[in-house]
């Protein structure tokens, strides 16, 4: 391993044996877990983020007041009346709240943002909806309303949106690894889904990061053999291909892109006219 | 002061270039040893009379990798031994279409002292390839990997992308492919210039090439903060702020006291396009110094070109500090004299600067003198 690399893996004694000294990002199997996440994944490690994947929009049981930032990824928000109570805890928690890109989870990150709640859509579905998506986009970089800076818009925003919107989510090649239950290692959670292993936690010191960001830029580059798709997208830059669910040229994401990359920039004028 | 030499150790190359004769034409053979050695000699004694100069040496062709990377670590030898301490006056660059360039170049190129490679793509089909069928698939499969290779290892690439007809229809496509294909530090859009027949029909007018400009000029500059550079528009930019006046050698007015060409035989001439063209011969550095080429009779043509064309053809015109009358070595070319402005440059310039450049920027040149 020739660079800091964080290593998303499930929660599992036997795979946290496997590691030392290295940046974790865990997913939890259930809200109760978290404590005992933390107190797993620092006795030898350092637990960079936790994420879990729930049903109901709520903070997780175990969630500690001083805890590693968490992701909860949901399918929906449900209804505003069910959770507008407990919308006030949800504000100061370390919790930022994931949704599929539908148009009615665009509203509702709208509605949590307005509220002071950490809150994003998941671009990285198959069906995500890049209307609702750029709707929301606009509504975050020339909104009047304040609001809690919304994902993955802010890491767009961090480098003029040079394709940095993925680490939101932990992806990124040559920067995070993502870890099966059987310790397979992948560059992406879809690569991992699909079986395009690098190597195994077992390897992991072993593990060039380099040679793997290197082969990532190769795939990257692929798109230029021909004058047309992704090659010739406005967008391009803010994308870059990096998004592992991201079908080429079919999938419609161009005007979101394109409105990204503007917004970047425009976010970026203000602050440096401030 | 920096002496550039276009230094043309081969006139071979892998590619079969629509708008290139190399493959075509009978090549002079590589560069020997003797005559590398020789090169090598002529700039030791030309630092050596110069303290104050330096050189920047820039490997041309045909294509410089053809050579091999034994080759480039011969040149560093031969050079530690000629130059001495002064060899870190020299600056080597290079110009490659970077199909063969492969992990093995990487260490001679780095004890070079290479740190960024130029080269040039073409994603329009078949303008840029292998073979008599100019299979572009193929070169751009090689090409891409080059870049991935060259990243990886830490080299910068800068590139040119030549302009011809099949590009016309196709302007913001090339512009997004061009700004999207590269972490490069800059962009250079040149105009594609057949000597001889246009067999292949890729010849443009100055007005198609201010007009394909124009539309990438559109697009740059709404988000110049965002995309790479491109030239010739940050050179624009910086002669209408006042930052600097030209600096690239068509438009400097100063390429007689800056450029030299050495080919694979040791003949000198003024530059590439000087000695591509056999337009111009200062005679072979196996009987005169680099110091006698930038001193040669000839010369002092091209230097007292601007005097001339300042009271004569361009006599008036606003541009003139931008311009210079454009390459001399274009207008050698048309009239066989290189004291008249090249008319295609001027009136591209002209066209751009006027149609598209000042409208959209909303800045206006004014000159300083005339």
């Amino acid at each position: 391993m020739t660079q800091e690399i964080t290593v998303v893996l499930p929660f599992s004694g036997e795979l946290f044996g496997k590691v030392k000294n290295a940046n974790l990002a865990v997913q939890a199997k259930e809200s109760d877990d978290l404590g005992e996440v933390a107190a797993a994944a620092q006795s030898q490690n350092k637990l960079a983020a936790i994420l879990l994947s729930t049903s109901k929009l709520e903070l997780p049981a175990g969630l500690q007041p001083r805890s590693a930032p968490v992701s909860l990824y949901l399918e929906t928000a449900g209804r505003f009346l069910d959770y507008a109570v407990r919308v006030n805890e949800f504000a100061g928690a370390p919790v930022r709240f994931y949704f599929p890109a539908t148009p009615g989870n665009a509203v509702a990150v709208r509605l949590l943002s307005s509220l002071g709640v950490k809150a994003g859509l998941d671009l990285r579905g198959e069906n995500t909806d890049w209307d609702a998506a750029c709707e929301l986009l606009h509504y975050d970089a020339y909104g009047k309303m304040p609001h809690e800076p919304i994902e993955p818009f802010a890491s767009a925003y961090l480098q003029h949106g040079s394709s940095t919107y993925c680490e939101a989510y932990l992806e990124r090649a040559g920067k995070y690894v993502h870890c099966d239950e059987a310790g397979n290692l992948a560059n992406s959670r879809r690569e991992l889904a699909d079986r395009v292993y690098i190597g195994t936690l077992d390897g992991l010191s072993g593990l060039d990061v380099a040679a793997q960001a290197a082969a990532a830029r190769k795939r990257e580059l692929s798109v230029f053999m021909k004058l047309e798709g992704c090659s010739v997208c406005p967008g391009y830059k803010v994308c870059a291909r990096k998004n592992p669910a991201q079908k080429m040229e079919a999938c419609g994401c161009k005007d979101f892109m394109t409105a990204l990359l503007e917004a970047a920039r425009e976010v970026n004028l203000r602050k440096g006219e401030r | 002061m920096k002496l550039t030499i276009i230094f043309k150790p081969t006139e071979r190359c892998n590619s079969n270039c629509a708008y290139c004769d190399v493959i075509s034409k009978p090549l002079t053979p590589d560069m020997s040893d003797e005559m590398l050695e020789l090169v090598f000699r002529r700039m030791g004694e030309f630092l050596a009379l110069k303290p104050e100069n330096k050189i920047n040496l820039v490997w041309h062709g045909g294509e410089p990798l053809m050579l091999g990377p034994d080759y480039f670590r011969k040149a560093l030898e031969i050079q530690t031994r000629h130059c001495g301490a002064d060899s870190s006056r020299i600056r080597h660059k290079i110009q490659s279409n970077l199909t063969l360039f492969g992990e093995e170049f990487v260490e001679p190129l780095r004890a070079l002292g290479v740190k960024d490679i130029g080269t040039s793509f073409e994603p329009v089909p078949n303008v840029r390839g292998f073979g008599p069928g100019r299979d572009s698939a193929a070169y751009a499969g090689k090409f891409l990997d080059a870049v991935a290779s060259l990243e990886k290892h830490g080299f910068g690439w800068n590139y040119i992308y030549v302009a011809t007809k099949k590009s016309l229809p196709k302007a913001a496509e090339l512009y997004y492919f061009l700004t999207n294909l590269s972490n490069a530090r800059s962009v250079m859009v040149n105009p594609v210039i057949i000597t001889g027949e246009d067999v292949h029909g890729l010849a443009i007018t100055p007005g198609e090439f201010a007009d394909f400009l124009g539309e990438f000029f559109k697009l740059w500059w709404r988000g110049r903060d965002k995309f790479n550079h491109i030239q010739p528009f940050m050179e624009y930019v910086d002669m209408y702020t006042g930052v600097s006046l030209s600096r690239v050698c068509t438009t400097s007015g100063n390429c007689a006291y800056s450029h030299m060409y050495i080919g694979p035989d040791g003949s000198a001439s003024h530059c590439g396009r000087a000695a591509d063209c056999h337009i111009v011969s200062y005679g072979n550095i196996k009987d005169m110094s680099l110091n006698d080429v930038m001193d040669h009779e000839l010369r002092r043509k091209f230097i007292g070109r601007d005097a001339v064309l300042k009271t004569g053809e361009c006599k008036g015109c606003r541009f003139w500090e931008i311009c210079h009358g454009d390459c001399p070595l274009g207008a050698y070319e048309v009239y066989g004299d290189s004291h008249h402005k090249y008319e295609w440059g001027c009136e591209f310039r002209k066209l751009f600067l006027e149609k598209y450049f000042e409208p959209v920027s909303g800045l206006r040149y004014e000159p300083k003198e005339h």
